[in-house]
């Protein structure tokens, strides 16, 4: 996956990987954004911190915890920063938010945007929360899309 | 990469991943410790006899005749005159001829009457002689030199003052507690049936068994002042052990013997005997062979059945790897590694328990049969064998592995279940 990113409702992390080998996940498996984030072992990690920080799980304080100690709104930060790790040009998001408290989809959100606004990377949301329609530039009805049913 | 993957998805099911690495580590344990065993038990045996090119007895079957003289296993069914053993000494293509008389014990060991030339001339395993560990061979008439082993199990020490009963059980019947004898000399460990016997002289046996008739014991108490030497001189003798001035000889010299018009007597050759006895213990070790391989047959699969009972809670782990950009190919590998390692380090805590269970085992053969187990490091034997296992593992883990890239396929990108 060098140009995309998927971010799912839950349980997006690997139970027996910690928090940073999770985040690095994309960065094995595509030469491009390893060589995005940097160069070597070091440099991965330093990204990965870099990413959770800016998420608000600052690495010290959770990095020892395995992904089931965390809440379901740390999960989908971490999530988040995976997603974000390596520049991706695209990231496809299926109602990431439905499983945090209400209080907190928006913080959630503006973390992403403003990632994404930083690096130029598109993202593209689906999401039954019409509350939420209200922080993105375009938004468009599912029945719109969906031509073909007539039900 | 995928091995680092693979080693923690392991370590996350340590338990139930350690159970299969047990099951297949006590198989393959098994199996390798039978073959050791095997090998080091024919070794010790073949060590025993190399010094000896026939062994005459009276008539019978070679490999009886090889138990009870060498490995003093089992009973002779009779007896053979010394004027016979006197005659084929002679023969000038005979280099030694040492004379055994069997038939007593003491406390389950049992007594091995024989001439001085015993010590001078019975070799075992390359070329080595029975050595002294303390004190003398025998020269007195009531003398006895003890294996290692008994002086160990019995705690005896020189002077040791020990009573013969006749017959060979632990319980045997009749004692000769008229004719105590005396410890005089222990010997070093040799690895063979030297150690659990106890040596006396012929003249000793022929001693305490005057006025025995028939194995009895005689109705007239027996003074040991009174024996007249005279009455010592053996008059039959279970066995000899022969060795020639020349191998050329010993078949002709064997059919000689067993042609031996005055007596009727057998001339074996230690090495075909054993031969014999080996093809009929072959049976049997080659079914305990084929029931561990069927073991490890059966632990390689409970292997497979755990990582495929584990398979759809693993569904979301797969589709999250593909969602990052994981091949298909590359759950196919993760799978593999995995059953390929838990596999391999079964296998090698295999090793580690064969030569556990050889420890355990060895002091038991070494009181049934006084023979040692020599542990070995591993050879090219065990290495094919680890080869064949492995291979069958890696080959079985395919299955897993197929299925698991069928699921991913099926599941794309997006987590199931």
């Amino acid at each position: 996956m060098d140009h995309i990113s998927f971010l799912f409702q839950q349980f997006n992390l690997i139970p027996y990987l910690n928090l940073i080998e999770n985040v690095l996940l994309p960065c094995r498996f595509s030469r491009l954004r390893y060589q995005n984030v940097g160069s070597d072992e070091a440099g991965l990690k330093d990204e990965a911190c870099r990413l959770l920080n800016l998420l608000g799980l600052e690495p010290e304080k959770f990095s020892h915890l395995t992904t089931q100690k965390l809440s379901v709104g740390q999960q989908q930060r971490v999530a988040a920063a995976r997603a974000l790790v390596g520049n991706p040009k695209l990231i496809l998001a299926d109602e990431p938010t439905s499983a945090l408290d209400p209080e907190n989809r928006l913080a959630f959100l503006e973390l992403i945007f403003k990632q994404c606004s930083k690096n130029q990377t598109t993202l593209i949301m689906v999401s039954h929360d019409t509350s939420l329609s209200a922080q993105f530039d375009r938004v468009i009805d599912l029945d719109v899309l969906n031509q073909a049913n007539g039900f | 990469m995928l091995l680092k993957l693979a080693w923690l998805s392991i370590l996350n099911r340590r338990s139930t991943a350690f159970l299969t690495i047990f099951s297949i580590a006590i198989s393959v344990g098994l199996l390798l410790g039978i073959e050791q065993l095997r090998e080091s038990m024919r070794n010790s045996f073949l060590q025993t006899v190399s010094g000896i090119d026939l062994v005459v007895g009276a008539r019978g079957d070679a490999i009886p005749i090889l138990l009870y003289s060498v490995f003093r296993l089992g009973e002779a069914t009779n007896n053979l005159r010394w004027q016979s053993y006197l005659e084929w000494t002679g023969d000038e293509r005979v280099e030694w001829a040492i004379p055994i008389s069997l038939g007593d014990s003491h406390k389950g060991y049992r007594i091995l009457g024989t001439t001085t030339d015993y010590w001078k001339h019975y070799k075992y395993s390359h070329n080595r002689k029975i050595e002294l560990e303390a004190g003398k061979f025998f020269d007195g008439l009531y003398d006895a030199v003890i294996g290692s082993v008994v002086a160990e199990k019995l705690e005896y020490q020189l002077n040791q003052q020990i009573v013969i009963a006749h017959g060979a059980g632990s319980a045997a019947l009749f004692k000769h507690d008229d004719q105590p004898f005396q410890v005089v000399g222990i010997l070093k460990p040799t690895g063979t049936p030297v150690d659990q016997t106890i040596h006396v002289s012929l003249e000793a046996i022929a001693a305490i068994h005057i006025g025995w008739e028939d194995g009895f014991p005689s109705t007239e108490t027996d003074n040991p002042e009174k024996i007249n030497l005279s009455d010592l001189q053996p008059k039959s003798i279970t066995a000899f052990l022969v060795r020639l001035t020349s191998k050329m000889h010993t078949f002709r010299l064997q059919g000689e013997i067993n042609a031996y018009e005055k007596e009727p007597l057998s001339a074996i050759l230690p090495g075909v005997a054993m031969q014999k006895l080996w093809q009929i213990m072959g049976i049997f070790e080659k079914s305990l062979m084929a029931v561990s391989a069927i073991v490890i047959l059966s632990s390689l699969t409970s292997l497979i059945s755990l990582l495929l009972a584990t398979m759809n809670e693993r569904r979301r782990e797969m589709a999250i790897l593909r969602s990052v950009g994981a091949g298909p190919l590359t759950v196919f590998y993760l799978l593999w590694i995995e059953a390929t390692v838990l596999c391999f380090v079964g296998v090698c805590l295999g090793f580690v328990f064969q030569y556990i269970g050889l420890i355990a085992v060895s002091p038991i053969v070494q009181d049934q049969l006084g023979l040692q187990i020599l542990l070995e490091w591993p050879g090219t034997k065990e290495f094919v064998f680890v080869l064949l296992i492995m291979t069958c593992g890696m080959l079985m883990s395919f299955f897993p592995a197929w299925r698991a890239y069928m699921i991913s396929l099926h599941d794309g990108l997006l987590p199931k279940a």
